[in-house]
């Protein structure tokens, strides 16, 4: 019997590179075109901004749908948090570089000079991540082993623990101390102190290193390191809640999910470095005239197609490997897959986690795009239009999830404004029907549910209706259907 | 009483509190039932519940409104509709038993419905005077008029899916959500809209009892009166009557509840209608109690009214009623003493909930199923 081909590669170790190249060789060549088209997208002769908007959006959208069709299609774990590992990217990227991109000793404030300071940040911000989970680590592995002194014990360490957090919250508002009292007196208000510390003490030698870096590599070096750092914390973020959550099945995931991601939410509300309720403007030109909007057109179209190809690519070829066959195994029965050995925990964190980094990146390119961050963006809504497009695509189908990413983006546009792609529309003969179609823009979102619903079910009930639309054309064509009266 | 509460006026705040919570928790009870009751039949979460509970304060300005050219007739639309649609429904499920007949009944309940919102528009006028009549006719109305809501989406949007993967259903409740919320914004106006005064004397006189710093208010008591009255009704039905045997039944096994002879889509659609009776019910409480309505009302309390009912154990009734309750006292005490409360009050919800799900994914009144290979 002749074994599959991935396993076969992965077991001849030499030619796993060559074997890996021979199947991706398009890929660089498709990402070395994204080039010239980000300056087609730029000219405005070719592409009028709005356009280009939306199709940088569809960019984003892509690497947000193949992502989440990673977790909720491949590993069959239904997420509806999604909009919550993205927020999480998209605050901590455009946190990073409207904060600490900037060299201190600069008049001019321009940012986009120091990506050691950008790097540090993350450093830092990792630290001190890594040393809360630890801690939450091991309440959690305290509060499950509870259970042997008594089965009552685990909510009431719960609610102990809660409320040390929330008295905790509450006295760290008054107190002034040095970081590390607070650190070692009380638990988590000392945390942000400890940051600022972290963060502050590394600054400036940060900064002094990246002067030493060629000028025209800054920018791009910064928003390579904005990008990891969104991708790594919502990874871990994936972890945090992936490690506990995905014992839960179906129904009860994707409640909890949709938790975390409002929790998310109400915490970055709640946050005044952040922005909290005004938003975070993310003006990356701030001598500029237009100091609200964020990179061009022309400077981010690569970062963010090169992301869709990158997550697409990377989400492709993990569910054709032998990981991703213990994956899909997983989703089809995870009795039987535990039964014949595979660690179902294991896998499905590792879905969790590489479509929550993706996310993430996802979200970082989002605050580069837009300028300006608002939690309203990140609501359920947002996790919602992603599980649509992945529910329309067919769970598993990733080529059909980029195709409906697309369209998705689009629909809402051309339902806004029906005569989008009409020739002469503003010329003084447009016609009554223009103007209808114009007026009926006011009811997108309405049209917009009213065809998902018709979707789903036109998906349902595929072959009957197929069925009915054949007869239908055979009584058109005039010539009985086959068989049937 | 009074002295004991002028003495510790902490108390008088926390019993205040405490009142706040339990008129909050009511209203939480009356969509949360509905969410699980659906759920422990179809295993569903009907993410357009919420909506409901938004359309039932909707009808109720609805029908208050006095227009110029129809004095009155809204209420009395509202009514006849509904009226008209119940012995549709009556008929159907008596007399003409079978598929083609549900669906005249609906396509003819769509178009009374666009017909009277079409005929009888949405438009700004005095309301009509408080008392206690129409405060009964438009609860009423909005509880008739929420019910075939129910039985219409039930039927258009998630018995055509039974038998596909529960997601595709998952999909068409937030489509179904979404139609409600964005036509209630063109129809209605997106703008929050002042409630109508239901009750005579409410404003002048809003205390009940008086226990010197503690107040208790009327509206409140009247929340957690007809909340009780209907969670009343509602276990007499389930617990004591033929339909709510086979809903029992359907709940515990659906295919052998069909093979015991049970008429599994009437009892659907029955669980449907009851729901959303329950909380068109809410919505006028809710109205009554925070005199602002706006379309997308129902989207937050009816996340936290599903939290309430997987707190309490989903698909158990007296779980999400005192899981609700449980969820509406820690809110406002959150709000009420921790610093900075307020801000976080939206959030306790998902807290509770992901605690929950960690500790005793089945909730409190939930029973532990294991899974059969």
């Amino acid at each position: 019997m002749e074994l599959p081909a991935p396993i076969i590669a992965c077991r001849a170790s030499a030619g796993v590179w060559a074997a890996v190249l021979r199947s991706n060789w398009l890929w660089p060549l498709l990402l070395l075109t994204l080039l010239p088209l980000g300056a087609l997208v730029e000219n405005e002769n070719c592409v009028n901004p709005y356009f280009a908007h939306i199709i940088l959006l569809c960019g984003i959208n892509i690497t947000l749908a193949v992502s989440l069709q990673l977790i909720n299609g491949i590993s069959g774990q239904f997420s509806l948090g999604h909009a919550g590992f993205m927020a999480i990217g998209a605050y901590l990227g455009g946190f990073a570089t409207l904060t600490y991109s900037v060299l201190p000793a600069d008049v001019s404030g321009d940012p986009f000079r120091s990506p050691g300071g950008v790097l540090w940040f993350g450093l830092a911000l990792l630290v001190v991540a890594l040393l809360a989970a630890g801690a939450l680590w091991l309440l959690f592995i305290l509060i499950r082993s509870s259970r042997r002194i008594h089965p009552a014990m685990p909510p009431i360490f719960m609610l102990l623990v809660i409320l040390w957090f929330v008295i905790d919250r509450a006295i760290g508002y008054q107190l002034e101390h040095p970081a590390w009292y607070l650190l070692w007196t009380r638990g988590w208000s000392g945390l942000p102190r400890l940051l600022d510390f972290v963060i502050h003490a590394g600054m400036s030698p940060a900064a002094r290193v990246s002067t030493w870096l060629p000028h025209s590599w800054c920018k791009p070096l910064c928003l390579l390191t904005a990008l990891l750092i969104a991708g790594t914390f919502a990874g871990l973020s994936g972890l945090l809640v992936g490690l506990p959550t995905l014992r839960l099945r179906g129904d009860y995931l994707a409640i909890a999910t949709l938790g975390f991601g409002e929790i998310i939410r109400v915490g970055i509300l709640n946050t005044e470095p952040l922005g909290a309720a005004t938003g975070l403007s993310v003006s990356i030109y701030p001598n500029a005239a237009d100091s609200g909007a964020g990179l061009s057109a022309h400077y981010i179209f690569p970062w963010i197609f090169g992301a869709a190809v990158a997550a697409t690519m990377v989400i492709w070829r993990l569910a054709k490997s032998a990981k991703g066959r213990a994956i899909r195994a997983v989703r089809d029965d995870e009795i039987a897959a535990a039964a014949i050995g595979i660690d179902t925990t294991h896998h499905k964190v590792i879905a969790f986690v590489i479509g929550a980094f993706f996310a993430g990146v996802a979200g970082a390119l989002y605050a580069h795009l837009d300028g300006y961050l608002n939690t309203n963006e990140f609501a359920f809504t947002r996790s919602i239009e992603l599980v649509v497009i992945v529910t329309i695509a067919g769970l598993g189908n990733i080529w059909w999830t980029v195709a409906v990413a697309i369209g998705l983006t689009w629909l809402p546009e051309i339902l806004r404004d029906p005569t989008l792609f009409a020739i002469g529309k503003n010329s003084h003969k447009a016609g009554l029907f223009v103007q209808y179609c114009k007026q009926l823009g006011e009811f997108r979102m309405v049209i917009y549910s009213v065809l998902l619903i018709a979707i789903m079910l036109a998906r349902a009930n595929w072959p009957p209706l197929r069925a009915m639309c054949q007869r239908w054309l055979a009584l058109v064509r005039n010539h009985p259907p086959n068989g049937a009266c | 009483m009074i002295h004991l509460f002028t003495q510790f006026p902490h108390l008088a705040e926390f019993v205040q509190q405490l009142i706040n919570g339990l008129s909050l928790g009511a209203i939480y009870a009356l969509i949360a039932v509905g969410y699980t009751m659906v759920y422990g039949v179809l295993r569903l979460i009907n993410f357009a519940h919420g909506d409901i509970y938004m359309i039932g304060a909707m009808t109720g300005i609805y029908a208050m409104t006095q227009r110029p050219d129809w004095s009155g007739a809204g209420l009395s639309m509202v009514i006849l509709l509904a009226l008209s649609g119940l012995v549709l429904l009556g008929a159907a499920s008596q007399r003409w038993r079978g598929r083609k007949c549900e669906y005249l009944v609906v396509i003819a309940l769509l178009l009374a419905e666009v017909a009277v919102l079409g005929l009888v528009p949405w438009r700004h006028g005095e309301p009509c005077p408080p008392s206690w009549l129409t405060f009964v006719m438009v609860l009423g109305g909005a509880m008739l008029a929420s019910g075939l809501l129910g039985y219409q989406i039930e039927f258009i949007a998630y018995r055509p899916l039974r038998n596909q993967p529960r997601i595709n259903a998952l999909i068409t409740a937030i489509g179904v959500s979404m139609f409600l919320e964005f036509g209630g914004q063109r129809y209605f106006g997106a703008t929050p809209q002042a409630f109508p005064q239901l009750i005579p004397g409410l404003e002048q006189h809003p205390d009940l009892f008086k226990f010197g710093p503690l107040v208790i208010p009327k509206v409140d008591t009247l929340i957690l009166c007809v909340a009780l009255l209907m969670m009343f009704a509602l276990r007499h039905i389930v617990m004591k009557t033929r339909v709510g045997m086979a809903l029992r039944a359907v709940s515990h096994r659906f295919d052998t509840a069909a093979l015991m002879g049970v008429d599994v889509n009437r009892i659907v659609s029955f669980t449907f209608v009851l729901g959303s009776i329950l909380a068109g019910t809410g919505g006028i409480l809710v109205a009554m109690r925070s005199p602002k309505v706006d379309p997308i009302m129902g989207l937050l309390p009816g996340l936290k009214a599903f939290v309430a009912a997987v707190l309490g154990g989903i698909g158990s009734i007296p779980g999400a009623v005192a899981g609700a309750f449980l969820l509406g006292i820690t809110e406002v005490m959150v709000a009420g003493y921790f610093p900075h409360g307020s801000q976080y009050r939206d959030g306790v919800a998902f807290v509770i909930l992901i605690g929950v799900l960690l500790v005793k994914p089945s909730g409190l009144f939930g029973s532990n199923a294991s899974e059969k290979v």
